[in-house]
């Protein structure tokens, strides 16, 4: 039994609520601007990091990306050791970004190995640009290692990608190609389902209407609850959301029971979450597709580790995205304060 | 307003909405109602396309929608009992749910055994939850020691062991029993990735059949009613389970024993092995298992009654149109002629007959011009002065089809020019008897569709319209949820655009249900994307067939008319290719119609591929399977396919029927 409390702080108060001195900082690769801005932002506020643990997710260093074409792999190796400052005491784990399982394996051999008490040490953990799966299973380890209290930081994406912002050729300018998984459980994730209860699905509502309608066709829900981002990053996102997932929300069943929570504030989303939970738990197997920003991801995420029978659902990603966002704007500490009774 | 057509997913479904919606499609009565089917053959494969029904049939079927039902129509214990032909056990395969028992760093072997157990204790659980509901709602002919006793046969069976305390003599301890075995197993799953040497654990691990079929044995040696009744495992979307848990079940089915038998229901394609866990055994068609295809077996005029009598169901049961004694789709839809709508598109209005003959203003029609154009080509005795003389015999004014059927025939040159005129003349009379008018009525007959693909193209940008009940039901493509959405969007539409006129007019306009059924086709072709694995192949080769259809609209020959299939020995193509059709024929973007033969005795049958009809407005072509394009060679279509764009292009515009009339498509 996990309880979670928590707090989130936007960036300029950050050196107000961090302690000087952090142990572990956990971060992860990407071709988004934002990817350094969190570590950045310690540096610029004086705040010592002993040792810093990133991802590197091959798909992301095998990515020809930069600047003259002419980057290999260990030129972007280089390139993100040289962003967030390597040193000899740091370390990269170099992964597989649609593979958490290997990700979780090299975590742990290496907290295992080099941590005895990891409970006992300071760890930020900046989860701007780490996928999903990734940051719902490393946060379960570290909930399975009773660390007590873990600081999260993100950062806002300044804009998604998108070529034209009219109604016209929104669906287009969203629309992905659909290179996903059908939809599964989250790796650890599968929660306990009783066959004998229906199925209630909480989608947080991202810009992908088609992957929330094929989690809602797999996962044949009797009820459907989506929560959608309000306030979002930008005004317009809130609308630009229901208008791509308008092919479950057509559904008057659906559409009636359609909630909101702030894009950046996990702990607001998990209390919505709550609501529905407490509401419907008897009756339903309750099953979560966080398709929507991170810091409602993670707001889920916490959830589920306060409420392990529920289930996560999602649909993996088969190739990486790398101008999925555009530059950045605030930063987010998030303070997570694990109850472990 | 409420759509009577919201929420067209039986899988979204709750209970009551069923059995408020549900009609029983008249070929497959004996199966559903009596179970007649079920009980004199070995298990059976209940094969059909996304969208089918396949899901609300299996559904209706269960114990649940069953008691329930009996339940509201106040139906008496005897009574329910006496009808009780077969007890429906419903399970759906769920994708992600299936997809946890694998890899996490543990063998094969190992998750077959975990996998066979769970699948026990989750259909003893169901059988178990059917007796509680029964008891619910007294449809158990057992008193209370009978019903002790049952409890305590089954404990003894699933357990080994007798309930402590007699309080403890219900149907929901053993479920609770069964459930905590089953949080085992989820919590093992959850757990196996932070452990080294993941090893399950259980106080028991239940063998395949042991509670699948050992529990109805117990029941039916308890309750008396349920003598030589047969419990019907409805297993929905086979397709999700894995190689792997189908040879499990497979092995279950291949060893079935009374009372138990299954059925399975699955989109084709969807059995991924016939196989069984023992190495010298396979499911074998008749002697283990039967295959109904609900296409086969729903004849297009049973399709017809079966929809419209859905449709009419769901208006009868939305309030708003029952007040205004709106019942019937049909009425609502409405129907218009081919005749209609050529005159639709070179008058611009709709109409029955028009106000006046005006020979001088109709002369000055597009397609009239191309007539006089073509006929000035083909013969020099006709000189522009004299032209009209012949025109004039030529067209009719009320139905302009005649005058594009003429441009073909002169096209294709086979009637002279006098003797077309005579013949035209002859069928405008109504002359039966000469023995000229049947073959132009049959020529006529055959083409009228292909005809107003040929008329529209002289009158851009007029669209195709697609419109009416009965187009509706050749677009849905023998889905009953493409009919729904279609409807679906129509009152949509109607309600947006005209404030919900249609509960004043009774009818939708055919504009309106075109513009619907363009947007249902652009949303069906958008997900193509996202099936799994192919998607995106999928979509290039939808893309290509559809230009290459398309090009063949505008033939002025009409060399084959309403060309909406190909077709292609399967023998021929990579695995891959074939892969990728399996895959398209499993999500109905093409459907495989019955094999033809090859053009010599002996040569391999060739299999046909229909582009589903819904895509017919996005790519402005036909909704009938009528006419095919020349068979595809196996590098043709590896390329369209798996080629790049320049590829695709080519071999698009080798296939492509590009005439003087028309500009080639750019496709990429």
């Amino acid at each position: 039994m996990v309880k979670i409390y928590g707090i989130s702080i936007e960036g300029e108060l950050i050196n107000d609520y961090l302690p000087q001195d952090i142990d572990i900082f956990i971060s992860s690769i990407g071709w988004e601007e934002r990817c350094p801005v969190g570590w950045n932002l310690l540096k610029t506020n004086g705040i010592k990091v002993k040792r810093k643990i990133v991802f590197f997710y091959d798909e992301v260093i095998n990515r020809r990306e930069s600047f003259d074409g002419s980057d290999t792999r260990e030129q972007n190796i280089a390139h993100f050791k040289s962003i967030f400052d390597f040193t000899d005491s740091d370390i990269s784990l170099f992964v597989e970004m649609l593979d958490e399982s290997t990700g979780l394996r090299s975590f742990n051999d290496l907290i295992e190995k080099e941590y005895d008490d990891i409970d006992q040490f300071s760890i930020i953990f900046d989860f701007s640009v780490m996928v999903k799966p990734y940051f719902f299973i490393l946060l379960k380890l570290m909930n399975n290692k009773k660390i007590r209290k873990i600081y999260l930081l993100y950062t806002e994406p300044k804009t998604y990608v998108v070529k034209k912002l009219n109604f016209e050729h929104l669906k287009e300018a969203y629309f992905t190609r659909g290179n996903y998984t059908p939809p599964r459980d989250m790796l650890s994730f599968s929660g306990c389902q009783n066959c004998l209860k229906e199925d209630a699905l909480v989608i947080l509502l991202g810009f992908e209407g088609q992957r929330a309608k094929e989690v809602t066709n797999e996962i044949n829900p009797e009820v459907t609850i989506p929560i959608n981002g309000f306030p979002s990053y930008r005004p317009e996102f809130k609308d630009i959301s229901l208008l791509l997932n308008d092919e479950i929300l057509k559904e008057s069943q659906i559409v009636k029971n359609l909630q909101y929570a702030p894009s950046n504030n996990p702990f607001e989303t998990k209390h919505e979450i709550s609501l529905i939970y407490k509401e419907r738990k008897n009756r339903y197997n309750i099953s979560l597709a966080p398709l929507g920003p991170k810091p409602m991801a993670l707001g889920c995420c916490l959830f589920v580790l306060e409420n392990p029978e529920c289930r996560v659902v999602y649909p993996y990603p088969m190739e990486y995205n790398s101008k999925s966002s555009l530059g950045y704007e605030k930063t987010w500490l998030y303070i997570i304060e694990f109850d472990h009774e | 307003m409420i759509n009577p057509f919201a929420g067209f997913n039986a899988n979204l479904m709750e209970d009551d909405d069923i059995i408020k919606y549900w009609i029983t499609p008249g070929p497959l009565s004996d199966l559903i109602l009596s179970g007649s089917e079920l009980i004199s053959s070995p298990p059976i494969l209940f094969m059909g396309g996304r969208g089918c029904g396949k899901t609300m049939i299996l559904k209706y079927m269960s114990n649940e929608i069953q008691i329930k039902k009996s339940g509201f129509d106040g139906i008496k214990k005897d009574e329910f009992l006496g009808n009780l032909h077969f007890i429906g056990i419903y399970y759906r395969f769920d994708g992600p749910s299936l997809s946890i028992f694998q890899k996490r760093g543990i063998s094969e072997i190992e998750w077959e055994t975990i996998f066979r157990h769970y699948l026990e204790i989750v259909i003893c659980k169901k059988y178990i939850q059917m007796l509680e509901n029964l008891k619910l709602y007294d449809y158990l002919d057992i008193d209370d020691t009978g019903n002790k006793k049952l409890i305590r046969d089954l404990e003894k069976y699933i357990f080994d062991s007798y309930p402590l305390e007699t309080e403890n003599d219900t149907f929901e301890y053993l479920i609770e029993k069964l459930e905590s075995l089953s949080k085992k197993v989820f919590k093992f799953i959850n757990n196996a990735p932070f452990s080294k040497n993941p090893k399950f654990e259980s106080d028991f691990i239940f063998s395949s059949g042991s509670l699948i079929f050992g529990v109805p044995a117990i029941i039916e040696n308890n309750i008396p009613s349920f003598k030589q009744k047969k419990f019907v495992i409805l297993l929905d979307e086979y397709e999700n389970a894995s190689k792997q848990q189908q040879l499990i079940i497979n092995t279950l089915i291949k060893h079935v024993q009374p009372p138990v038998t299954f059925l399975i229901g699955s989109r084709f394609f969807g059995i991924k092995t016939f196989d069984t866990m023992n190495k010298d055994e396979f499911l074998m068609e008749d002697a283990d298992y039967r295959t109904i295809s609900f296409e086969d077996v729903v004849t297009d005029s049973d399709y017809l009654q079966f929809i419209q009598d859905i449709a009419n169901k769901r208006l009868e049961k939305t309030e708003d149109f029952r007040n205004h004694e709106i019942f019937n789709i049909e009425k609502i839809l409405g129907y218009f002629s081919p005749e209609d709508e050529a005159r639709k598109i070179v008058y611009g209005k709709w109409t029955k007959e028009i106000d006046r003959h005006d020979f001088e203003k109709y002369k000055q029609k597009k397609h009239v011009h191309k007539m006089r154009e073509v006929l000035l080509q083909k013969t020099k005795k006709i000189k522009y002065e004299n032209s009209d003389d012949v025109i004039k015999n030529l067209v009719c004014e009320d139905n302009p089809l005649i005058d594009m059927l003429n441009l073909v025939l002169i096209t294709r040159g086979k009637y002279s020019i006098e003797e077309l005129q005579q013949v035209t003349q002859l069928y405008l009379k109504n002359e039966k008897n000469d023995p000229r008018y049947k073959p132009y009525d049959q020529l006529y007959d055959k083409n009228k569709l292909a005809l107003i693909f040929k008329l529209i193209s002289y009158y851009p940008p007029t669209q195709k319209e697609y419109g009416g009940f009965r187009v509706f039901s050749m677009l849905s493509s023998g889905l009953i949820r493409n009919f729904i959405e279609l409807c679906y969007q129509s009152f949509k539409n109607d309600f947006f655009y005209t404030s919900g006129s249609i509960l004043q007019k009774k009818y939708i306009d055919f504009e309106m249900q075109t513009k619907s059924a363009n947007i249902r086709s652009e949303k069906f072709f958008k997900t193509i994307e996202n099936i799994p694995e192919y998607g995106n192949e999928i979509k290039s080769l939808v893309q290509s067939l559809g230009a290459i259809y398309s090009s063949w609209y505008s033939d002025p020959r009409i060399s084959e008319p309403e060309i909406t299939y190909f077709y292609v020995d399967k023998t021929t193509l990579s695995p891959k290719v074939k892969d990728v059709l399996d895959k398209a024929v499993q999500w109905s973007v093409l459907q495989q119609k019955e094999s033809m033969k090859g053009k010599t005795p002996g040569d391999p049958l060739l299999d046909v591929y229909v582009l589903n009809h819904i895509l017919a407005p996005k790519f402005s072509i036909s909704y009938r399977s009528r006419g095919r394009i020349p068979q595809f060679m196996a590098e043709d279509l590896e390329i369209l396919i798996f080629g790049n764009n320049t590829q695709k292009s080519q071999i698009t515009t080798k296939l492509m029927r590009i005439s003087l009339d028309t500009q080639q498509m750019h496709l990429f």
